[in-house]
């Protein structure tokens, strides 16, 4: 038996196919040839049970974070300062930016360039990353809640104060005493009445008992 | 800027009076409300919306075109920030205990804390309240008040850059604070997944 004829029967030969005969003669030229001996020891080894093959092997949990964490760190401190973008940018939906990542595309607000591909890598690390995912959640529910502080209705009166304090309506005919009374009214209506009332009054003390031209400063106590 | 509100200002600029009522009317409850943002106290904000529309209409000339809100919230932002000097300077014993007025204004409910008893604002709102001023100022201004990133800058005196940073900045402490308050509000539900 020569080589060639030695490789064509291998496989027969490591399934134990061959006649009696063909495997007498193959297992002579095994000993006579060391490269078919090996050839042989080889095929030998990766049918052996316990060896595995080129089977599909997902990468372990944990591996991808691991690696993070021994090489730049995990990056959610970056994408932190870019999930206010991405709710907006979802918000404004824009499908085209991660489905095919343009270079740039226009900010909505700012009308800025903005990194487009930057804020495809943020989704993909939203994906991936709890902690992020759950705060990307929270912050489209701000993105909804938060205008509804935007007013808030004062009571009524508000508008009168302020119209009160903006217009002046002198009545027609009214007389000399109706304007002032209205005009005290509106002077007891300031908020810091109290403060100014008062003010003036320390005026009127220093100015009758305090000033030097005073008849009354010198008046004992 | 709506359109009408536009025309509103060009009203009052020519010294229609019921142009004037309508815009206190209009915006008052935006002042409002920014202004109890700044001080915590409904007195306060009344008083200060009082402030800030008398104020309005004495300089309603000096507004540029259609950057009125803006305009207002700026004069609104600087009166609040007067009355927080005032009450630096002078402390009454009310102002010691401002964080108090939570409590003492959910013990009596009234119109004007509608949104209060909303579980998930007050939620939102407690949030809100643990941030810092600046990151505070920026949801103000930019998600509450809806200004834009350079009407904020303006307003501020920021580069545009630095406001959109901390703008970003801003909102994660806050989302940060509300899960901090209530785990339960980063659940996934389908209308908060962006995808």
């Amino acid at each position: 038996m020569n080589c060639a004829l030695f490789h064509d029967r291998l496989d027969a030969l490591l399934d134990g196919a061959l006649a009696a005969l063909d495997e007498a003669e193959a297992e002579a030229h095994r000993t006579t040839c060391v490269r078919c001996d090996e050839l042989y020891r080889l095929m030998q080894a990766d049918e052996t049970p316990g060896l595995v093959g080129p089977v599909a092997v997902g990468a372990p949990s944990g591996l991808t974070e691991s690696i993070l964490a021994s090489t730049s760190g995990v990056p959610c401190a970056l994408a932190h300062a870019r999930l206010g973008d991405l709710v907006d940018e979802a918000r404004h939906g824009l499908p085209a930016v991660w489905v095919r990542p343009t270079n740039h595309v226009a900010d909505h607000e700012t009308g800025q360039e903005t990194d487009a591909i930057g804020l495809a890598l943020v989704q993909a690390h939203v994906r991936n990353c709890r902690d992020c995912a759950a705060l990307s959640r929270v912050l489209v529910r701000l993105r909804d809640d938060l205008p509804t502080f935007a007013e808030l209705a004062p009571d009524a009166s508000l508008v009168q104060h302020v119209l009160s304090r903006t217009i002046p309506t002198p009545v027609r005919g009214a007389s000399v005493w109706e304007r002032l009374r209205d005009a005290g009214r509106q002077c007891l209506a300031r908020p810091r009445i109290a403060w100014e009332a008062g003010y003036v009054a320390t005026l009127v003390v220093w100015l009758v008992f305090g000033a030097s031209w005073s008849p009354l400063r010198a008046t004992p106590a | 800027m709506t359109t009408d509100l536009l025309v509103l200002v060009e009203r009052c600029r020519q010294g229609d009076d019921l142009a004037w009522e309508q815009l206190v009317r209009r915006c008052q409850g935006r002042v409002y409300a920014l202004a109890y943002h700044y001080l915590g106290r409904f007195e306060d904000a009344r008083d200060v919306a009082q402030e800030v529309f008398v104020r309005v209409y004495q300089q309603l000339d000096s507004c540029q075109g259609d950057g009125f809100m803006a305009w207002l919230l700026r004069i609104t932002r600087n009166h609040c920030i007067d009355q927080i000097r005032r009450r630096k300077a002078r402390p009454s014993a009310e102002d010691l205990r401002v964080d108090d007025q939570w409590t003492m204004a959910d013990a009596a409910p009234n119109p004007e804390q509608a949104w209060v008893a909303d579980s998930r604002k007050r939620l939102v709102y407690d949030a809100l309240r643990q941030l810092n001023g600046q990151n505070r100022e920026m949801i103000l201004l930019k998600d509450i008040q809806g200004l834009a990133l350079q009407e904020i800058a303006d307003m501020l005196g920021l580069p545009l850059g630095t406001v959109k940073s901390r703008s970003n900045r801003a909102r994660v402490e806050l989302a940060k604070q509300v899960v901090a308050l209530d785990p339960s509000f980063a659940t996934p539900t389908d209308r908060a997944e962006m995808n």
